[in-house]
């Protein structure tokens, strides 16, 4: 009983403060069992609480801190608007094919989703997302050989591409097949990665452009080259005797080394457009003609092996360093690199030729 | 499954789902399913050596009890011999296995360069965690053997004690007698437990992804190049000295964190190794679960053997009581740490590694007597502050001059580092060294990263050595605070973290 005796102050009357010797034991066992319940939502205010402001943080930081990159642009644009003719592929088809100048020669619409750092597991959810949202007719993709001997690294390559993808079935499978085995900042903290290149003084410029849904892309221009909102990537000239070969790292192709992850890919991605009715070419674009010397076995190794390839999946295979070689010149001063990416010029008179060639494909068949 | 993967962080919450959702029953069957699944994700082959090291030591178990139990015509229980042989039986198979895979082309390497032989090794992975769940089972035969824990009867139970999944990858080496009863009981779901586990797995990826990470790119390319950055090798070995310990500490945290999730608490493996005032102290306090293995399953059998006992004799009567006492002590801790060295890995630095550490407690063992005797004619009192300091500083230098061996891509390359750390210094150098990847973030603001987090480190490890505990304080602080505290940490990992390229767990790959 004694333990039930609580010492208070209470006001009295007059109001005046006084000691007054109370038994809680009601207010305790009251107390207690208004609290279980009480405690039991507070606990879960706070939990939900909590989580939605880490919510509410991370989406903001991202908002904030992942930049307007041209992939935005491109993956919005194959989504949002109808086009005949997609390119996909790697930096070589980004900076090598105009799809205006294409367009001129095909009068085909077309746009570039090309990107170094593509693989075939990107081309092929690419495909996926553009038949879910804004199927093309035809997809046009720029064989490396390079990309078939190599693994892709984990990390900001898949984000590159992830990160745009809208809502979408597409978007759940790539991440399934991609981003699992990366580091989880890559879902949380998409822009850890430009964390510490990122210019501050262009977080409102960003902001402004999600806020403003703006696809203007008149900022992604440098000193060294230009992106164009068709997805072409212009590379401005170079002097071409400062070049060196062996500054190059370049991925030679040999047969045994082939990943055969990379080439389940490509195999799936030409079923997936033939299962939707989507015409699929493949391309490689021109190389450097004291590239293609300097490494013939490599190069000849490669050309064999894709062409046995399209052969066996009944694919159009458009080789510019082999088949249609004399179409363009493989001369370096086309180029801005031994690797094969030309500068602008060329890139615009590559176009018109592989417009030309892509033109007259119907009439081949 | 990386810890650090979207994958395994997707797999944890559902387990812990799916392990409070069933009934309590199951809980342990959960775990069990969770725990092979894992494994299997990680390499579908190996499953068939773990499985095999689980059925030998289990089998081997329950042998060894009932011959324990059985009378023999004397009436006298427990046939002795047959233990003794059904547990060495079972050693050599769990050993063997684990020798078989990890040191014979190591074996036959030395074999060829010695005798000019052409031997051919064995192309293998090692599996996973085969280190840690030798040693595991191991240990809980010796344990059923001495009777220190009574056998599993249920195999599928034991399974679980073998391949708890968030330690099968880097330890903590589990110990029966600790683990199984606490993986085996019901959990209530508690929101503070898994609170905490949280809280625990978030400061392991600070760790990690502040520390170690961005201490490796500094480490890689020093020791990749000891003689181009020769005016840095000091740095790559304190460089080395942060990533291994926030690398594996940080590990652990994510691994103790995870397992508090489903209400199992793990033994630490780490109590602040670098306050360490002699290389014995800091083989208490680092990678503890293996340096108690160690003690218990290897130094106290070889020092209360038969055989060290008569060498024990020999010694008093050729060096004297006093001394007599400590050479059988010492040779058996020579023993253990060469041992230690071979855990490591079978390559020559990581054996150089362990005879250095018992070398020098072998030697302190023998000097401790003159030490005694200098320190009270120079008037040195033990437990003044310049003492304690100048003993961690001491300690910290030697554990360093052990680094070289363990990181060194060969025992020759060490040795040439060790001699560039005493002969030539050139910080400079550092800021040549690319960081981030493709060398898109500033050196210098990746060694303002790490200082920065060495000192967060450095002040925790000061106030936990003090017996504050953070968390607790942390915890008693109002709720907003508490709340923001760790969304900064979390921030951090985000803010801070390195940008190179991803690397897994050093110690996920014994």
């Amino acid at each position: 009983m004694e333990n039930n005796i609580e010492n208070t102050m209470e006001n009295d009357k007059n109001g005046k403060r006084k000691p007054v010797k109370r038994n809680v034991k009601r207010k305790k066992v009251l107390r207690k069992k208004r609290t279980k319940g009480m405690r039991c939502l507070i606990s879960g205010g706070k939990l939900v609480g909590g989580i939605a402001t880490v919510l509410l943080v991370l989406f903001g930081l991202d908002y904030l801190l992942y930049p307007c990159t041209f992939m935005r642009n491109d993956i919005h644009t194959v989504t949002t608007e109808a086009h005949q003719d997609i390119f996909l592929g790697t930096s070589h088809g980004k900076i090598n094919i105009d799809p205006d100048v294409v367009s001129e020669e095909t009068g085909r619409s077309a746009h570039n989703l090309c990107v170094g750092g593509e693989y075939a597991v990107d081309a092929y959810y690419l495909t996926k997302l553009m038949i879910e949202t804004e199927k093309p007719e035809r997809i046009i993709y720029e064989v490396d050989p390079g990309y078939f001997v190599t693994e892709k690294e984990v990390g900001n390559n898949y984000l590159l591409f992830y990160h745009e993808f809208p809502l979408s079935r597409a978007k759940l499978e790539y991440f399934q097949a991609t981003m699992m085995e990366c580091d989880f900042r890559t879902a949380i903290f998409p822009w850890y990665e430009y964390i510490f290149k990122y210019d501050l003084e262009k977080v409102w410029e960003t902001v402004y452009q999600k806020w403003m849904h703006n696809y203007d892309v008149s900022f992604l221009k440098g000193s060294k080259q230009e992106y164009h909102e068709s997805g072409f990537i212009e590379r401005y000239p170079v002097d071409t005797t400062q070049l060196s070969m062996e500054n190059e790292a370049l991925k030679l192709f040999t047969r045994d080394s082939v990943k055969q992850q990379n080439m389940e890919y490509l195999e799936r991605l030409i079923d997936l457009c033939r299962e939707n009715d989507i015409e699929f070419v493949a391309v490689s674009t021109p190389v450097p003609a004291s590239t293609l010397v300097a490494y013939e076995a490599n190069y000849q190794d490669a050309w064999n092996y894709f062409a046995e390839f399209f052969e066996k999946k009944d694919v159009r295979y458009l080789n510019f360093n082999r088949e249609y070689f004399a179409d363009f010149s493989h001369e370096i001063t086309n180029f801005t690199d031994y690797d094969g990416h030309m500068n602008g010029d060329a890139a615009r008179e590559y176009s018109r030729v592989l417009g030309e060639v892509l033109d007259a494909i119907p009439s081949m068949e | 499954m990386s810890l650090t993967s979207n994958l395994f962080i997707l797999f944890v919450f559902i387990t812990v789902v799916l392990y409070y959702i069933l009934p309590h029953k199951i809980q342990w069957l959960v775990l069990l399913v969770a725990s092979y699944v894992y494994y299997i994700y990680s390499g579908p082959r190996y499953v068939y050596f773990i499985l095999f090291s689980t059925l030998c030591s289990y089998l081997c178990g329950r042998l060894i009890e009932k011959f324990a139990e059985n009378k023999d015509e004397n009436g006298k229980t427990g046939n002795k011999k047959l233990q003794k042989a059904i547990l060495i039986c079972g050693l050599i198979l769990n050993f063997g296995m684990l020798g078989i895979i990890k040191y014979t082309n190591f074996v036959v390497e030395n074999l060829n360069a010695l005798f000019h032989m052409e031997l051919r090794g064995i192309e293998i992975l090692l599996p996973l965690g085969i280190s840690f769940y030798t040693f595991q089972t191991a240990g809980y035969l010796l344990d059923v053997y001495w009777k220190r824990v009574k056998a599993e009867k249920n195999v599928f139970r034991y399974a679980l004690f073998v391949s708890f999944f968030p330690q099968i990858l880097q330890g903590p080496i589990g110990r029966f007698g600790r683990l199984a009863n606490q993986l085996y009981a019901e959990h209530s779901f508690s929101g503070k437990r898994i609170l905490h586990g949280c809280e625990r797995i978030l400061w392991g990826f600070f760790k990690k992804m502040v520390l170690a990470d961005w201490a490796a790119v500094f480490v890689d390319a020093i020791f990749g190049a000891p003689d181009q950055y020769s005016g840095l090798a000091i740095f790559g070995v304190l460089f080395y000295t942060i990533q291994l310990y926030a690398d594996f500490s940080g590990g652990m945290d994510v691994v103790i964190g995870v397992a508090s999730l489903f209400g199992v608490e793990m033994d630490e493996n780490f109590k602040r190794p670098f306050f360490a005032v002699s290389i014995t102290d800091f083989w208490h306090r680092w990678h503890i679960t293996l340096g108690t293995w160690m003690k218990d399953y290897v130094f106290y059998p070889i020092s209360l053997s038969g055989w060290m006992g008569a060498f024990g004799k020999l010694m008093k009567k050729i060096f004297g009581r006093k001394k007599g006492r400590v050479i059988p002590i010492c040779l058996a801790n020579l023993i253990v740490f060469f041992v230690v060295g071979v855990w490591h890995g079978a390559e020559w630095r990581y054996i150089v590694y362990g005879i250095y550490n018992g070398l020098i407690i072998a030697f302190s063992g023998l000097m401790a007597d003159t030490y005694r005797t200098w320190k009270k004619k120079l008037h040195i009192n033990d437990k003044a502050v310049w003492y304690h300091i100048f003993c961690v500083v001491r300690t910290f230098l030697l554990v360093n001059i052990s680094w070289f061996f363990d990181r060194a891509e060969s025992v020759g390359d060490a040795f040439r580092m060790m001699g560039y750390a005493v002969t030539q210094f050139d910080p400079s150098q550092l800021l040549t060294i690319t960081t981030g990847a493709g060398g898109t973030v500033q050196t210098i603001t990746v060694l303002c990263i790490l200082g920065a987090g060495c000192l967060v480190l450095f002040v925790v490890g000061l106030l936990q050595e003090r017996g504050i505990s953070i968390r607790e304080r942390i915890a008693a602080w109002p709720p907003a605070f508490h709340f923001a505290i760790y969304l900064g940490l979390l921030l951090a990992v985000g803010f801070l973290g390195s940008t190179a390229s991803v690397r897994g767990f050093i110690y996920a790959q014994f």
